[in-house]
């Protein structure tokens, strides 16, 4: 059964009078524990296929299917609860909250699901374990590296055992050696858990980690590759 | 190139260009429309004594009496005499219009060297027949005759001691100026005929050099003395005195937070512009060429923020203005401040303060982006870390400033000014403080268990102490203003009311019907009263004001029964104070004793017709009627000096309690004399309610510095919000509800206001102290009871919390409804 279903999706921007068609009756499936490398040029929509398979941007025809729930015809509140228990997010920039402590962040999702906070805490020390950062739960993220705090965010996506990973260029501002691990790390904690991994990139190179390749160009998917 | 850069980076920034020019706009705004009042209130009162005073140097006086006539025609007939004018005047009531009205009359003859304006009236052909010849001819300002909707050829009924009396206007003059609105000019002799005052003067004005006042002194008779105008004006300028101070005090609170308001905004605006800066650093510019170029944008915005803020202070000037003319009309003499006086120091101090405190706000933040190595430049981490580090040093340096206050204020010697440059000390140094305030409460907030989005709204104030610590001062200015003033206020009420209560022992009171204007009653009524059976005892008291070392004191010949002696709260040894009262020693206001030095056995001297009357302090006791002062004398005591035999008000005790029997008997005495019974309960009622109407303009200058504080915390929201909408986004990508981001920030904000009152409060219940103990001590020479009123506080807090949800609304639901897909994306 698909765990993310992506049904004659488009997208269309207006700059000014300008409008630009994002995706154009755009399909495609992403099976349960499945890791899916979606490779495109800057500009070809990865990050906006990625928001709207989240919940974050809306469509203006189509739907997305996540575990067979219609994310766009719920209403918003229903979709951020959605996303809180569903997803975990992976961004190109981090993005950890820098008034947390990294243990914190990693915490977060799971107390927002109301998991009491020892359990939380415990949940993200192991994490972080996982990930490599046994021992930095206390440190402000601004005093991490670059690969640290990549690491701590995908502790964070996965702390709240998500169906789904979105990971945004992960790597993209890592150096090489640091992106290969960090890929290898995300693609093998989401195999062991079982999670779904939706992966979006620019560089082929990354690609080859994932199950599957789906090459976006002009609105449209227009291969499949195997790695 | 280089500030091109800069201005561009504003202009794409809109809103962070906006919010910094507001900030210096209010500041300037509020700085300038609370001075533009004071000084339109203290204008008002200094033109009504230049109105008059023209070009004369001195005048002729009696200090407590008339000048008989015959002293000005006897010094005007002699060869060589100097200018002289003379002038009769009085305050009327108008039929059917509130306050009072000065009526003024002089001699169109002598007029020309003194008054430009006045003798300018006279241009008109006919005039000087008609004045001269009709029966009350009056000529009064445009803006009077339309206060008093009177016509040319109208007649205005007036009254005056309860006497009534017609005047007709001959002309309506153009000449308007504040003061001018209140004054009824009239010929000399219909002043005299109206006053009662026939061969008699109120003064006589001269113009006199060095050679001329020697002139003057050697023929002047005894009793009457030459008086510079300075003099004179002193005495009619310090009638607003307590009003005044009152609004410096606003005025140098709305100065405080004005300044924390820029400093506010240009912080943010420096903060925000890292990026910018470090990319600058990056390409090659020089440490020296970056800080000119921000010191010269600063400029630029101090400049446009100014203008903007001296536009806006006209406007809420006029406002403020008004409601103080209005105050001062209720209580003293009508004023009408139509147009707003302009004056150029409340400018120059609103110009400067926008100039000053921008440039000042920059210095910091510019001087980090200079020194930083490049791409550094200014990272959020290293500035906050810079700002944290900072934070044990100003409050240090708060402390210094805030004990230093106190021992301006309270410790060492000196005026009001000193207690002033204390208190503006004290608020500096507590403002200061409240970064080191915000972070232990903060230590105290982090290690309780708060669930994750609280402890990261608890987090953020303190990581963010850069932007929201100098917000969070400027509303802890405003809330501690807004409790130092307010206590001062109640604590003065209470002692008021206590004072009063004590005070108006007797039962009733009886005066005549125009009390206020100096009426006395008759003689015969006196008699009368004291032969009626329903009082037990009565107390009389006969008020005049003498000029004693520069001031305007009442002086109270009184002869009175024991309770009302028992009313008086002594401030000194009690025992035998009484038996030298009516041996002839006197009973002195403390405010009087502070401003002269007197201690109960001390003697002082009064001025009588008869020369001075030397007299011994037989107490000091507790008094609010006058700054100015008040002494109490033995009845027979002033009857003998100053022969004078008249009454102006007497104190009635029922007997056996039985008040309303007595109220019957002097209700009929009521329908053959002009006179007013008023219980002690009717007395306390209405001076409480001149008492919460002159305080009525510090209520609203405390609301709107507390407004200007409200923006300032909105301002720096808004800010805030716009730095950290991608902090929002992840959230929001995280799961975070939008009903959550709301709360995240209005937490944070309300998180804001509990700790600015935290801070406030204290600091507030200090102003007080210093207010009470120094500044009203210093001004008025009064001291009261502190009281602190634990609603008030209270009341402060949830203004605190109020101003600081209130200012969460907008940025909390911009926040929440931003669309984060955007901002995922940025770096």
């Amino acid at each position: 059964m698909s765990m993310v279903n992506v049904d004659n999706l488009t997208r269309v921007y207006y700059t000014g009078s300008i409008r630009q068609v994002v995706f154009d009756a755009l399909s495609f499936s992403v099976e349960k524990g499945e890791t899916v490398a979606l490779l495109g040029a800057s500009g070809s929509g990865k990050t906006t296929l990625l928001n709207l398979v989240s919940g974050i941007d809306s469509p203006d025809h189509g739907r997305v299917l996540l575990d067979g729930v219609d994310v766009h015809a719920q209403a918003e509140p229903e979709r951020t609860l959605l996303r809180r228990r569903q997803i975990g997010f992976v961004f190109q920039f981090f993005n950890l909250i820098p008034t947390l402590k990294v243990g914190e962040n990693v915490a977060l999702p799971l107390e927002l699901l109301g998991t009491d906070d020892s359990t939380a805490q415990q949940r993200a020390a192991a994490l972080l374990e996982d990930v490599g950062l046994g021992g930095l739960a206390m440190r402000y993220p601004e005093t991490l590296s670059g690969g640290e705090q990549q690491r701590a965010a995908i502790a964070r996506a996965l702390a709240h055992q998500p169906a789904v990973l979105l990971a945004d260029e992960p790597t993209g501002n890592l150096d090489e050696d640091t992106g290969g691990l960090i890929i290898e790390l995300l693609t093998d904690i989401a195999r062991r858990q079982g999670t779904t991994l939706l992966l979006v990139t620019h560089s082929t190179h990354v690609a080859r980690a994932a199950d599957r390749v789906l090459r976006l160009s002009h609105g449209q998917v227009k291969s499949e590759l195997m790695p | 190139m280089l500030l091109r850069a800069g201005l561009r980076y504003m202009l794409r920034h809109r809103w962070q260009g906006l919010l910094a020019l507001t900030g210096i706009a209010l500041g300037v705004a509020v700085v300038l429309a609370v001075d533009l009042a004071n000084s339109g209130a203290r204008a008002a009162f200094e033109l009504s004594a230049q109105q008059l005073q023209g070009r004369a140097t001195h005048r002729l006086v009696v200090p407590g009496a008339t000048l008989p006539d015959d002293v000005y025609v006897s010094l005007q007939r002699q060869s060589g005499a100097p200018p002289m004018a003379p002038v009769v005047n009085g305050w009327v009531g108008v039929d059917g219009m509130p306050g009072r009205y000065q009526l003024v009359g002089f001699d169109l003859f002598a007029e020309a060297p003194f008054r430009t304006a006045l003798a300018l009236v006279s241009n008109r052909t006919g005039f000087t027949a008609d004045w001269l010849t009709q029966p009350g001819a009056l000529v009064l300002s445009a803006a009077a005759a339309r206060a008093l909707s009177v016509a040319q050829g109208d007649t205005l009924s007036i009254v005056y001691r309860g006497r009534p009396a017609r005047l007709n206007a001959l002309q309506i003059e153009t000449y308007d100026s504040a003061a001018a609105d209140d004054l009824l000019l009239v010929d000399i002799a219909t002043a005299k005929s109206v006053l009662g005052m026939q061969g008699q003067l109120s003064y006589v004005d001269l113009i006199l050099d060095a050679d001329d006042e020697q002139w003057i002194r050697q023929r002047i008779p005894t009793g009457v003395e030459l008086q510079t105008v300075a003099e004179q004006a002193k005495g009619v300028t310090r009638l607003s005195a307590a009003f005044e101070l009152n609004l410096t005090a606003m005025s140098l609170l709305a100065l405080l937070v004005g300044m924390f308001l820029i400093f506010n905004a240009m912080t943010f605006s420096m903060v925000q512009r890292r990026t910018l800066l470090g990319r600058l650093r990056a390409i090659g510019v020089t440490p020296r060429e970056l800080f000119s170029l921000i010191l010269l944008e600063a400029v630029i915005l101090a400049v446009l923020g100014t203008i903007v803020g001296l536009v806006f202070g006209v406007w809420l000037g006029q406002g403020l203005t008004r409601l103080v003319a209005a105050t001062v009309s209720e209580l003293y003499y009508n004023v009408s401040v139509t147009a707003l006086n302009l004056d150029a120091s409340s400018f120059l101090i609103a110009i400067g303060l926008g100039v000053l405190a921008t440039l000042t706000a920059t210095l910091i933040p510019a001087w980090h982006a200079a020194r930083t190595p490049p791409l550094t430049t200014l990272s959020r981490a290293a500035l906050e870390q810079a700002a944290r580090r900072g934070v044990p040093l100003w409050a240090l340096l708060g402390l210094v400033l805030l004990a230093a206050g106190l021992l301006l204020a309270l410790v060492l010697p000196g005026g009001v000014i000193m207690s002033f440059v204390g208190l503006f000390s004290l608020v500096l140094g507590a403002a200061m403080m409240t970064p080191m305030v915000i972070r232990v409460l903060h230590g105290l907030l982090a290690r309780a268990a708060l669930p994750g989005i609280w402890r990261m709204g608890v987090r953020d104030l303190n990581r963010h102490l850069s932007r929201l610590g100098i917000a969070v001062a400027a509303l802890m200015v405003a809330l501690s203003a807004s409790v130092g003033v307010g206590v001062m206020v109640e604590s003065m009420r209470g002692a008021v009311n206590t004072w009063l209560s004590d005070l108006l022992r007797a039962d009733l009171y009886v005066a005549a019907e125009a009390f206020d204007q100096g009426a006395t009653l008759d003689s015969a009524l006196v008699e009368e009263v004291i032969q009626l059976p329903s009082v037990a005892a009565l107390s009389r008291y006969r008020d005049r004001t003498l000029p004693i070392a520069g001031r305007r004191v009442l002086v109270t010949g009184a002869h009175m029964a024991t309770p009302s002696r028992e009313g008086f709260e002594l401030l000194s040894d009690a025992s035998s104070v009484w038996q030298a009262f009516d041996a002839g020693a006197v009973l002195v206001s403390e405010p009087l004793a502070y401003h002269l030095g007197l201690t109960p056995g001390a003697s002082l001297e009064l001025p009588t017709p008869e020369g001075s009357l030397a007299v011994q302090v037989a107490a000091i006791f507790r008094d609010y009627a006058s700054e100015h002062g008040r002494i109490f004398i033995n009845e027979a005591v002033y009857r003998k000096a100053w022969q004078d035999q008249q009454v102006n008000t007497l104190a009635l005790f029922a007997r056996n309690g039985d008040v309303e029997a007595m109220r019957r008997e002097v209700s009929e005495l009521a329908a053959h004399h002009t006179i007013v019974i008023t219980p002690a309960g009717a007395i306390l009622e209405e001076s409480m309610a001149v008492f919460d109407r002159t305080f009525r303009v510090t209520e609203v200058l405390r609301a709107v510095s507390l407004i200007v504080a409200f923006i300032g915390v909105l301002s720096a929201l808004m800010a805030l919000q716009l730095e950290r909408g991608k902090e929002y986004a992840v959230l929001r990508a995280l799961g975070l509800t939008r009903g959550q981001i709301a709360g995240l920030i209005s937490g944070e904000s309300l998180l804001m206001g509990l700790l600015a009152a935290c801070v406030a409060l204290p600091t507030g219940v200090l102003m007080a102290w210093v207010l009470i103990e120094s500044v009203q001590r210093r001004a008025f020479g009064w001291t009261m009871p502190f009281s602190v009123d634990g609603v008030l506080l209270l009341q402060t807090l949830l203004v605190g919390l109020l101003a600081a949800g209130l200012a969460a609304i907008y940025p909390a639901w911009r926040s929440a409804h931003r669309d984060p897909a955007p901002q995922l994306r940025e770096d």
